[in-house]
């Protein structure tokens, strides 16, 4: 059996979808894979086109993460799929039911994030997927719980993929400095994009992305996530975004 | 960068490096490459470097980067398969990627490189690989992965590298051009070349527009990535076929502007090199730099590495000077 069928059975990845490629991280122990619904030249990786990577169940001791493009919309179908996210989150529907056991089962959020190897950053964003209802919504005693356990943490000092900031400094409306040469092109790219984007799930999937430098950079951009401070207090948009969350809420 | 990491060495003394193992950026002559062992190494052909000493033009030597890294993969990318290049990349590392100039493949990247996933989110770095220019008829510039010693003149070869926990790669481009105070210049399309330009909301023939202001060639156009300063150089100014030929291309929606001449390359270069700039553990600066500011036989202090037909700093550059260090974090 060859090593991606293999790891969709793994992954539990089921037709139409296919897993294209691999890539085994042995240092980092992650496992990446990259699905579509297509193989051959469908599956081959066109330019402009957002990608989404999402952090999925683990396999063994490797974190594993999905990597999609979803360029014909996200379906009612697509949002119960187990192996692929929203275009809005970092994490799959089958990590986020995982989580969701655990703490049915009577484990606190601190001990499952520890169990899963889910970061600061990511429990706080499943934590506010569940708040918010968007992941069922009878779990708001769930989400009690989750809060008190969370608070004994530092609230991370990069803002959610929710947070007003990352719009504001992807339309060009919220000024920011950026030290790093690699953080001024992708900003550049990013809002040369995101002002010619019409779909939301677009726009979700470059937020998540500028999010993700942010996180993964944490420590070299203390000046630039000092300035993003700045942004959150500002709150000057709000329609697209509420009208958006409203939608996939339902 | 340290002299021994980073250096101008013979067939032999190269072949060495390669036999101990250690992964290895290299420049040189194509046949010179050729001579070598296979191991853990990719290649680009140039016979100019920037040595410790001074710019040289040498077809008997090799140029050597050693690099850190804890594990090393190599791969080689078709047009095809190069938009996926850095889902390749480790998350923790560093790539270095050579193009031969003038290929499809060469014109692909430096007009999508922007939108290829995972881009500016890991490290890259890499050069355009060419020839001698009196070659620059008959030649061709070509790539080298070393595993196999396979050479390629439309294939990118591409090292990527993994570091260990709480080691970064960091990517810097020296660009001492800063942009004139005069006009406004955009593109209607994303190109290689330009027949029209939009100066200041109005059309206008790009060559006319280049001859009315007396513009040098050698000066190239600059825009504005949130601070960073990106050139794109002239290659020729035709007024006979009514077009502009440039070494990378102009994007659509991007606001240009034309360079202000640098007096002194190597004087201003170094006062715009950090004095302390950490780990370099690769560099490379432009042909066009070496030509246009007389780098042979001047050395650009703290800087060394091959002389190339654009550089890589994530996109595609020109008269640029490249380098990545390795920050504790």
């Amino acid at each position: 059996m060859r090593d991606t069928e293999v790891c969709r059975r793994l992954l539990g990845i089921e037709e139409p979808w296919t897993v294209n490629r691999l890539r085994i991280d042995t240092q980092t122990r992650e496992l990446h894979a990259f699905v579509g619904r297509g193989q051959g030249w469908l599956a081959r990786v066109v330019p402009d086109q957002p990608k989404s990577r999402w952090r999925h169940c683990n396999v063994g001791a490797y974190k594993a993460f999905i990597h999609a493009t979803v360029t014909d919309g996200f379906s009612d179908e697509d949002k119960r799929v187990a192996f692929i996210g929203r275009p809005d989150t970092e994490f799959t529907t089958g990590l986020a039911r995982k989580v969701t056991d655990c703490l049915k089962a009577g484990l606190r959020y601190r001990e499952v994030c520890q169990l899963l190897d889910i970061d600061v950053h990511l429990a706080w964003q499943i934590r506010h997927a569940i708040q918010e209802g968007l992941l069922g919504k009878d779990m708001s005693t769930l989400a009690d719980s989750m809060v008190t356990d969370l608070e004994q943490d530092v609230l991370p000092d990069i803002p959610p993929v929710s947070d007003v900031a990352w719009r504001r400094l992807l339309s060009s409306e919220g000024s920011l400095n950026p030290r790093l040469l690699s953080l001024r092109l992708l900003l550049t790219r990013a809002r040369q994009e995101f002002g010619r984007l019409e779909d939301e799930s677009a726009r979700m999937i470059r937020i998540n992305e500028i999010r993700r430098f942010f996180i993964k950079h944490r420590k070299q951009l203390g000046y630039e996530i000092e300035q993003l401070q700045s942004l959150r207090a500002v709150r000057a948009l709000s329609g697209d975004r509420e009208h958006w969350e409203k939608e996939v809420a339902e | 960068m340290s002299d021994l990491n980073s250096r101008l060495l013979t067939v032999a003394e190269v072949s060495e490096l390669i036999q101990q193992g250690l992964p290895l950026a290299l420049a040189g002559d194509e046949a010179l490459l050729a001579s070598l062992p296979t191991g853990n190494w990719i290649a680009g052909s140039t016979p100019y470097f920037m040595t410790e000493h001074a710019g040289v033009c040498d077809r008997n030597k090799v140029f050597v980067q050693i690099l850190d890294a804890e594990q090393v993969t190599i791969e080689s990318y078709d047009m095809d398969a190069l938009p996926g290049f850095l889902e390749d990349a480790p998350e923790q590392g560093y790539s270095i990627i050579i193009l031969p100039a003038g290929s499809d493949v060469h014109r692909s990247y430096a007009e999508n490189a922007p939108g290829f996933p995972e881009m500016y989110l890991k490290p890259v770095v890499g050069w355009v690989a060419g020839m001698h220019l009196d070659d620059l008829a008959s030649g061709t510039a070509v790539v080298v992965d070393g595993r196999t010693g396979e050479s390629f003149g439309n294939r990118a070869v591409v090292l990527h590298a993994s570091l260990p926990p709480g080691v970064s790669a960091m990517v810097h481009a020296i660009n001492l051009f800063e942009p004139d105070e005069g006009d406004d210049i955009e593109f209607s399309d994303t190109s290689f070349s330009a027949r029209h330009c939009i100066v200041n909301g109005e059309q206008k023939g790009l060559p006319e527009y280049f001859e009315d202001r007396g513009l040098d060639t050698r000066q190239p156009l600059l825009a504005d990535y949130c601070g960073a300063l990106i050139n794109v150089s002239i290659q020729s100014l035709e007024s006979s076929s009514g077009a502009v030929q440039f070494y990378a291309p102009v994007f659509k929606g991007v606001q240009y502007r034309v360079a202000r001449p640098v007096a002194d390359y190597p004087e201003a270069f170094a006062q715009a090199m950090p004095a302390k700039p950490g780990r370099i553990i690769f560099g490379c600066n432009c042909i066009l730099n070496y030509l246009h500011s007389g780098l042979e036989g001047r050395a650009t202090p703290g800087l060394t590495g091959p002389v190339t037909f654009g550089e890589v700093a994530y996109q595609l550059l020109n008269q640029t000077a490249v380098y990545m260090t390795l920050v504790d974090d």
